[in-house]
């Protein structure tokens, strides 16, 4: 570096810049192999996320006389309102069941999600996908986290127009593709912070809930079909045919009627597995998740409901260039 | 385009590199396109309401300096004055204005004739970079100073991108001739500058977003019910963030501009060590409280005029200073509270000393001055109450919950939350305090100049690693960007 006047006896400062930079790529080298090597090591739910997308994306399409592959795309209600267990248990051998749960997933994160999967060869007969009206029509997206490990570097112009990212957010969105620490920063907060004050999740959920409204947006249905068709579409041009389900909740689901009409209009199946207020309220561990003791119950409801679709023999969509 | 986001540091790197490659000349247009293109990422369209006044106030201030003719040379001011002031009070009061007279319309019936039919997009920076135009306008009026000698110089000390979108405030006297100079490489300060990008990123990204969580929790009502430990937690909380907030954009600002071979004037000098509400404007967003002191309060007659007269002007410069900062009852209520606060502390006599070396060398004790600091601390925080509150009935609402004492377990959580962010803050201002450092741990020299500086890149990334762990996962916005 030189300057049009420099003053050149000020060479410990000079060898000090040199050593903070010096610095500052060594933290960012460690802190990014840490994010990249250590984070899935010692934490449980990226552990989960890698190893479901793997068993996702390694789905394949199978002869007729073969189990169906099913993937159960989802966020935490997928995770909590479903015992894995019972309903592989349930749907039988005649099933090959592959989850792909992402907590504080929405319609984007699944959206992408589905077309990295696919893009990577995975090839599920049905897409059985759950989650609260909502899920379905909320515009947001999961952050850096959603960048770095649900969207495929292909897509990045369109999840950003998608997003309405202005050019602040979408050369974040970049960074967060390049950089697994940029990407997790969010459970690395979460954790150390934890491990300092253990109770600290919960209470950072209290301070960030936001306050719930009974308006419901003017343009919810036409988003919720036009959402609906694209999902609807993506897994017709992969062979896959889109079923979803709506999860109970404590309270009503405002979103619910919506997305119910939409999916009806779009022809696409729809599950309702439990009533309005089939769960009581003590059934729930907050607005929507079910507690451990209704996961079972729920898993029986669903899977006695989603079994006859997906065992009906009718073949899927013929699989169509995207 | 925020400070605190990745691509101001590809950005900052690449015009730093491209900068010291050129020669002085080139280096100014090469910052006024930089400037320009750092602006317009926010919002392309306002660059034209900025290069359209730099333009009028460089020919504008070129007429007054050339002119004998007082009358002429007034008629530039005031043009130039209207024009600053017009643009500020239409993109930022127009609706703050309408507002208040459908409000009282409506007691008469009316309110429906009144309502605000505009709803305007304030253009970042404009508060900032209008005071600067203003000073200006009024040195090259008073002849304290010669008009830039090119355009491209005056566009420069305009909209220089580290103080554009929310100061400091500089001085024309003081950063106008750095611009029309060449500046020079120097290692030392370019490191020092490197240490306040790292400090200003901590006070932003740790102290100032995570407080945030807490306060906007308290202040929206996610924590419950307020009472006297919530509204306690939640003004703290928010003490802290708008410090940590506003100090670290300065640092960032300051240290920015260092890297490019300018100097800034220092904003923030560990305001919440200060023992007197004189003190605290001493300390607190110094580049406008002495803009205010220049060109308002001196103006108005400053102290010239018997004590009746110092302390309405007083109040007044910092009613004025109040509104500057937005078009709210809540800023003017804010305002009046300081500017009250200060002409009171005057009337009855109530100076303490002003600084640490002061304090030093005076018999004011420790404890004395403490307890003073605590009680500033205080008064400022029922300030940032109406300064966060979205209405008057919400300051009012919210300070009602100091009627009920309350402790529920959880708040513990809260308080050791609090902790945890704002007592190394704290410490650190201690630490400047003491050792009166404008540079983060600059007479930290044990062992000798060279040592001392690896001693404070170390102590520089740790911060820095501080900052990638425990940034908070919800950035906030500046809080200094709205005004």
């Amino acid at each position: 570096m030189h300057s049009s006047t420099s003053n050149f006896e000020d060479a410990p400062a000079r060898r000090a810049i040199w050593f903070l930079l010096l610095l500052v790529v060594l933290v960012a080298l460690a802190v990014e192999l840490a994010a990249r090597f250590g984070v899935p090591f010692v934490n449980q739910n990226m552990r989960r996320f890698y190893d479901e997308l793997d068993r996702a994306a390694a789905l394949a399409a199978k002869p007729a006389n073969q189990p169906v592959p099913v993937l159960l795309l989802g966020n935490s209600l997928t995770f909590f309102d479903i015992d894995l267990r019972r309903f592989v248990e349930q749907l039988g051998p005649e099933c090959e069941v592959a989850r792909w749960a992402v907590d504080d997933t929405n319609y984007l994160d699944w959206y992408f999600g589905l077309r990295r999967l696919f893009r990577a060869g995975s090839r599920p007969r049905f897409v059985v996908l759950g989650a609260t009206g909502g899920h379905f029509v909320s515009p947001r997206v999961r952050g850096h986290f959603f960048a770095h490990y649900i969207l495929d570097r292909r897509d990045l112009f369109a999840a950003a127009a998608r997003t309405s990212a202005d050019a602040t957010s979408f050369s974040a969105m970049t960074l967060a593709k390049a950089s697994a620490f940029y990407g997790c920063r969010e459970e690395v907060y979460k954790r150390v912070m934890t491990w300092i004050l253990p109770r600290f999740e919960g209470f950072a959920r209290s301070l960030t809930q936001r306050p719930t409204s009974n308006r419901v947006a003017p343009d919810v249905s036409a988003r919720a079909r036009a959402q609906l068709s694209e999902l609807r579409d993506l897994c017709a041009a992969h062979g896959a045919q889109l079923i979803i389900w709506l999860a109970p909740t404590r309270e009503k689901d405002k979103y619910g009627a919506a997305v119910l009409a939409s999916a009806r209009e779009c022809g696409v199946p729809i599950l309702i597995p439990a009533a309005e207020h089939e769960f009581a309220r003590e059934s729930f561990r907050d607005p929507i998740h079910l507690k451990l003791a209704a996961a079972p119950v729920f898993t029986s409801l669903l899977s006695a409901q989603l079994r006859p679709l997906l065992l009906s023999g009718k073949e899927p969509p013929a699989p169509t260039p995207p | 385009m925020y400070f605190d986001t990745p691509v101001y540091f590809v950005f900052l790197t690449l015009i730093t590199l491209a900068y010291w490659r050129l020669q002085w000349r080139a280096q100014n247009v090469l910052l006024v396109a930089a400037s320009y293109f750092f602006y317009g990422w926010w919002n392309w369209r306002f660059l034209f309401l900025m290069g359209g006044s730099t333009l009028v106030d460089y020919f504008l201030a070129a007429q007054i300096a050339k002119s004998s003719d007082a009358r002429k040379r007034r008629l530039f001011l005031v043009v130039s004055l209207v024009m600053n002031f017009g643009f500020l009070g239409a993109f930022k009061y127009f609706n703050f204005f309408i507002d208040s007279f459908s409000h009282v319309a409506g007691w008469f019936g009316h309110a429906e004739r009144l309502a605000p039919v505009l709803r305007i997009v304030l253009p970042a920076g404009i508060s900032f970079y209008t005071f600067q135009a203003v000073a200006y306008i009024v040195d090259v009026y008073h002849r304290k100073m010669e008009p830039a000698r090119s355009l491209l110089d005056y566009a420069l000390f305009i909209s220089f991108f580290p103080h554009l979108v929310a100061g400091p405030i500089q001085r024309p006297a003081h950063l106008l001739p750095q611009t029309q100079s060449p500046r020079t490489f120097d290692a030392g300060r370019v490191f020092d500058g490197l240490m306040l990008i790292v400090t200003g990123l901590f006070r932003k990204c740790v102290v100032a977003d995570n407080c945030a969580l807490l306060a906007n929790g308290v202040f929206n009502g996610n924590l419950g019910e307020l009472n006297l430990p919530l509204v306690l937690l939640g003004t703290y909380a928010f003490a802290w963030q708008i410090y940590g907030d506003f100090s670290g954009y300065s640092d960032i600002a300051r240290g920015s501009a260092q890297l490019l071979g300018f100097h800034f004037m220092v904003n923030f000098r560990q305001p919440y060590l200060a023992t007197s509400l004189s003190d605290l404007w001493r300390r607190w967003h110094i580049s406008l409280s002495t803009w205010l002191r220049d060109y308002l309060y001196i103006p108005l007659g400053g102290n010239r005029h018997g004590e009746a007269n110092t302390q309405r002007n007083l109040f007044l410069t910092m009613l004025l200073g109040g509104l500057w900062h937005g078009a709210n009852w809540t800023f003017v209520i804010w305002g009046a509270l300081h500017g009250a606060g200060l002409a009171v502390a005057r009337w009855l006599g109530f100076q303490p000393e002003t600084s640490a070396r002061e304090n030093a060398a005076t018999s004011f004790s420790t404890l004395k001055r403490w307890l003073a600091r605590i009680a500033v601390f205080h008064f400022v925080c029922l300030g940032w109450i109406f300064f966060r509150a979205t209405s008057v009935n919400e300051a009012f609402r919210f300070l009602q919950g100091l009627a009920r004492p309350t402790w529920l377990p959880q708040y513990w959580i809260a308080l050791q939350f609090l902790a945890i962010f704002t007592v190394p803050l704290f410490l650190l201002d201690l630490r400047l305090e003491r050792f009166q450092e404008e540079y983060p741990f600059e007479k930290l020299k044990p062992f000798g100049g060279a040592l001392s500086y690896r001693r404070r890149a170390i102590f520089a990334a740790c911060l820095l690693l501080a900052v990638l762990i425990f940034a908070a996962t919800e950035p906030s916005a500046f809080i200094y960007f709205q005004f």
